[in-house]
C-alpha cells in the first residue's frame, strides 16, 4: 500500500501527470456536454476546472505540481490564438463589408465591458487590486496578463477572471442573442469574441463557421484597443 | 510607443499569418487542415491557466460577491451592447447603400 502512495506521489511529480489530468477532465467535460444534448450550460472548461481543482485539493498536489505538465497544455493557446487567422482569412469579403460595424461594436462593447466590470466591483465595495485585476478581464489571456502587470494588477488573478468572463459568455450568449432579437451571425460572433474572448469564440467556431471567423477577429481588435486605451485610465482605478 | 504595448506574441503572430495569407492568396490544404485540427481544442487549452483559480481561493472567499456580479454582469452587458450596436450600424450602413443604389437607378432611368 506504501508502494503504491509512493509510485502515485512520483507520478505526480512528472510532467505526464497535468496532461493526462488535463485532458482526462476535459474529455469527462465533453461527454458531459454531449449527454446534455450540447447545451452551453454544460461548459467543459468549467467541469474539467472544477473536477482538477477537487481533486488536487483532495488529495493535496500543488498548483505548481501540476503546472509542472499543465504549461504544455497552457502553452498550446498560442499557436491556436495564431490560427485563428484561418477563419479569418475565409470570411476577409464579408469582414470587409461590415467594417463600420465591427468597429462600432469593438469600440462600445470592449468599454462596456471594463468600466462596466471596474464599477460594480466597485459598487460592491471591491479593493484596489481587485479593480486593477478585475479591468482588463474581456480581453484574452496573455494580453490582459499584460495590461494587468502595466496597471499594477495581480496577473494570475486577472488570468482567472479573463477564464471565468469566458466561460460565462459561452454558457450564456446564445440565449442572450435569441432573447434580444440578434439572428446574424456575424454580429453574434463578434459580440462574443468582444465578451468572452477565447472561450466564448471556440463555442462560436462550434456552431458557425462565420461567427468563429468574427469572433476571432473581436479578439484581436478588443486587445488591441484595450492595450492602447486602458492603461491611460490607469489612475482611475 | 509601439513596444510599451502589452500585446502578446500570439496576436501579433494572428496579424502576420493574416497578412502573409493575403499575400500569398490562400494556404495549403495540410496548413488549413492543421490550423482547423488546433482551433478545435481551442477551449481545452484554457483549462490549465484556469486552475491557476486555486492559488486565490482564500481572496475569492472574501470578496466573492463583488466578483462574481461584476464578472457576470460585465460580460453580459458587453455581449448586449456589442451586439446592438453592430447590428444597428451595419443596418443604417445596408440603408444608405440601398439608397444610393436606388438613387443611382432612377437617376439612369431619367
Amino acid at each position: 500500500m506504501d508502494a503504491l502512495a509512493a509510485t502515485l506521489s512520483n507520478f505526480t511529480q512528472t510532467p505526464v501527470f497535468g496532461v493526462v489530468v488535463t485532458l482526462a477532465a476535459f474529455e469527462l467535460g465533453c461527454a458531459v456536454q454531449r449527454r446534455c444534448g450540447g447545451s452551453p450550460l454544460a461548459n467543459p472548461v468549467l467541469i474539467a476546472i472544477v473536477l482538477i481543482v477537487a481533486g488536487l485539493e483532495r488529495f493535496g498536489v500543488s498548483y505548481d505540481t501540476y503546472m509542472k505538465g499543465g504549461w504544455l497544455l497552457r502553452f498550446l493557446l498560442g499557436p491556436a490564438t495564431v490560427a485563428l487567422a484561418l477563419p479569418i482569412y475565409a470570411d476577409t469579403a464579408r469582414i470587409r463589408s461590415a467594417a463600420p460595424g465591427i468597429m462600432a461594436g469593438i469600440a462600445v462593447g470592449a468599454t462596456v465591458a471594463c468600466a462596466s466590470a471596474v464599477g460594480i466591483a466597485r459598487m460592491f465595495g471591491g479593493s484596489h487590486e481587485l479593480l486593477r485585476s478585475i479591468a482588463p478581464k474581456s480581453v484574452t489571456t496573455p494580453i490582459a496578463i499584460g495590461i494587468s502587470e502595466q496597471l499594477g494588477g495581480h496577473a494570475s488573478l486577472t488570468a482567472v477572471f479573463v477564464i471565468t468572463s469566458g466561460i460565462i459568455g459561452a454558457m450564456l450568449s446564445g440565449r442572450i442573442y435569441d432573447w434580444i432579437g440578434v439572428r446574424a451571425w456575424e454580429v453574434r460572433g463578434l459580440a462574443t469574441g468582444v465578451a468572452a474572448h477565447g472561450i466564448g469564440t471556440a463555442q462560436m467556431l462550434a456552431t458557425n463557421e462565420t461567427a468563429g471567423a468574427f469572433a476571432g477577429l473581436a479578439i484581436g481588435l478588443t486587445g488591441l484597443l484595450t492595450a492602447i486605451v486602458l492603461p491611460v485610465f490607469a489612475g482611475w482605478l | 510607443m509601439l513596444t510599451r504595448l502589452p500585446l502578446s506574441g500570439s496576436i501579433i503572430g494572428m496579424i502576420l499569418l493574416l497578412a502573409g495569407l493575403m499575400l500569398r492568396g490562400g494556404a495549403p490544404e495540410e496548413f488549413t487542415r492543421t490550423g482547423h485540427a488546433t482551433l478545435g481544442y481551442l477551449s481545452l487549452f484554457f483549462v490549465a491557466p484556469g486552475v491557476g483559480v486555486m492559488q486565490h481561493l482564500p481572496l475569492l472567499r472574501a470578496e466573492w460577491l463583488p466578483i462574481l456580479a461584476a464578472l457576470v454582469a460585465s460580460t453580459v452587458l458587453a455581449m448586449i451592447s456589442g451586439a446592438l450596436v453592430m447590428q444597428s450600424v451595419n443596418r443604417l450602413v445596408q440603408r444608405h447603400a440601398t439608397g444610393a443604389a436606388v438613387a443611382a437607378v432612377i437617376c439612369e432611368e431619367r
